[in-house]
């Protein structure tokens, strides 16, 4: 732990010593994280409005109308055997036509029509690792084969727009989060090489009195880590403060949760660390080598 | 202690010229040994070549425990805290005061106590004389002050060796001389000193053993008595 504070004080002098680079390096991190933490905000929202829209994804199932009650109930526990099934539920056709006669406000509907129209219904409500429209394709394909069966829907338009916007949705951050990671690598690169080339005498004083690989690499390092960490909160900070300012504008909106914002700092610190680890190893080579010394 | 055996050295780029050609010695622990020779003459490269900051060629050195032929890369730092080195120009780190040049030795073999490291940096400096310029950066010394807070930092890890390169080439003669004294004190405590120098005055005065190069081979190699007087 002394360990570490050691090396905190030593990124943070080095820092310091290289103000301009180091502010210059947090704005534009801050910058495109800024970008991503937004995309991230925005593929929040979308995906809570998604999540609410699968809850009404179902499959209905038409029986037949002279279906016996035997092989209705056959039906609904086979049914209910699927995999890809969370929950059936039947509504028969009385049901049906009492809820159409309460939706119509029609009073003399069932004397209209004379005979209930209406067939049994089974609403098949899919597991969410199944709601997916290739699944419910193939499942609407397989109860459409059962004896007893007159048709199946389940939607599929909307259910193919819901998957395709979300598949666009998931690809956008995976795009963005890649460019960011490469934005923020060029940026840690250029700014590392900068410090460590600054600290070139300190650190052939180092080697040459001792000190290991690790006791020179590791205040860079962390001084990378510290870059990464301000450039993510500075984002947060900027996308709390303009997701307030826009409250009246997108009164539904709603902030990440701490879960995703964790995530987010973690996942920049980890890009940090790999890309700090790999600019200092080879910013020192570069030093050394230019030294005219092989590295020992 | 230190045991070159059939060193040949050369520097990439320098047309097979050896820098250091077909060198043997041995340096017993406790002797106080003069590198001599002309600039050139391969005096540099042998101190970096105990160290292992250069390699033979072809050849072996052996220092302590530790050989170029089968060292790895890990353990030459511990080589290195066996050899205090100590610089024509000083080497110390410009942005940190006397005491952190020299705390900094300590911290990167994990000595991280403050108490400890303030004690270990005192006593030191104390012996070097220069403890009330222990707040003091480099650049607010003179150069006698500077080349003993190098001799204490190279002294921190209490190193069996200490090898100084051209230690009083920036130092006035009365101030070399003090320098000198300093080393000798250390000799008679027991350190092994290697100097690199082209003062031949202070060889003859402080040496106990003198080696002079000459286009990197061994020409003389000369015991004397520990205060300079020739014995042989």
């Amino acid at each position: 732990m002394k360990a570490l504070w050691f090396f905190i004080q030593e990124a943070w002098s080095s820092l310091q010593r290289n103000l301009s680079a180091s502010l210059a390096a947090v704005t534009a991190m801050g910058a495109v994280l800024f970008l991503l933490s937004l995309l991230m905000l925005l593929s929040h929202n979308i995906l809570l409005l998604a999540g609410r829209m699968s809850e009404r994804k179902g499959v209905s199932v038409f029986l037949d109308q002279e279906i016996t009650p035997e092989r209705r109930l056959e039906l609904e526990h086979h049914f209910a055997g699927f995999a890809e099934v969370h929950s059936v539920r039947l509504i028969t056709r009385e049901e049906a036509l009492r809820d159409m006669e309460r939706e119509l406000e029609g009073e003399g509907l069932r004397e209209a029509l004379g005979e209930n129209p209406l067939p049994d219904v089974f609403l098949l409500t899919p597991n969410p690792q199944a709601d997916d429209v290739t699944t419910l394709r193939r499942l609407a394909r397989e109860l459409e084969a059962y004896d007893g069966v007159e048709d199946v829907l389940f939607g599929e338009r909307w259910v193919e727009a819901l998957d395709q916007g979300l598949a666009m949705v998931y690809r956008a951050n995976a795009i963005t989060g890649i460019l960011a990671i490469v934005a923020i690598m060029l940026v840690l690169a250029n700014t590392l090489r900068l410090i460590v080339i600054m600290r070139d005498e300190p650190i052939a004083i180092l080697k040459m009195i001792g000190a290991t690989d690790a006791f020179v690499r590791s205040p860079f390092v962390i001084a990378g880590v510290i870059l990464c960490l301000t450039g993510a909160l500075l984002s947060l900070l900027l996308l709390y403060a303009g997701y307030r300012a826009s409250g009246q504008l997108l009164p539904g909106l709603v902030f990440l949760p701490p879960s995703s914002i964790l995530l987010f700092v973690g996942g920049v610190g980890l890009v940090g660390v790999a890309g700090s680890l790999a600019t200092v190893e080879v910013s020192l080579r570069q030093l050394e080598r230019r030294r005219g010394r092989p590295r020992r | 202690m230190i045991h070159f055996d059939h060193v040949c050295m050369t520097y990439p780029g320098q047309g097979g010229r050896w820098a250091l050609d077909d060198l043997s010695f041995k340096i017993e622990p406790g002797e106080m040994v003069f590198l001599l020779g002309e600039s050139g003459a391969g005096k540099s490269t042998v101190l970096r070549m105990i160290t292992l900051e250069e390699r033979p060629t072809s050849g072996t050195v052996q220092v302590a425990d530790f050989g170029s032929d089968s060292i790895s890369r890990a353990e030459i730092p511990h080589l290195r805290r066996c050899c205090g080195m100590v610089f024509q120009d000083f080497r110390l780190i410009r942005d940190k005061t006397i005491f952190e040049n020299l705390a900094y030795c300590l911290r990167m073999t994990g000595t991280l106590e403050r108490q400890v490291i303030t004690r270990a940096v005192s006593r030191v400096l104390n012996a070097v004389g220069i403890y009330g310029k222990r707040n003091s950066f480099p650049h607010e010394l003179s150069g006698g002050e500077q080349q003993r807070a190098a001799v204490g930092r190279a002294l921190i890890h209490e190193p069996p060796i200490l090898l100084a390169d051209e230690p009083t080439g920036n130092l006035d003669e009365q101030t070399g001389f003090e320098l000198m004294l300093l080393l000798e004190q250390l000799h008679l405590v027991g350190t092994t000193i290697i100097v690199a120098t082209h003062n031949v005055d202070f060889a003859s005065r402080f040496a106990t053993r003198k080696l002079t190069l000459r286009e990197g081979r061994l020409v003389e190699d000369l015991f004397l008595r520990p205060h300079g007087t020739e014995i042989y």
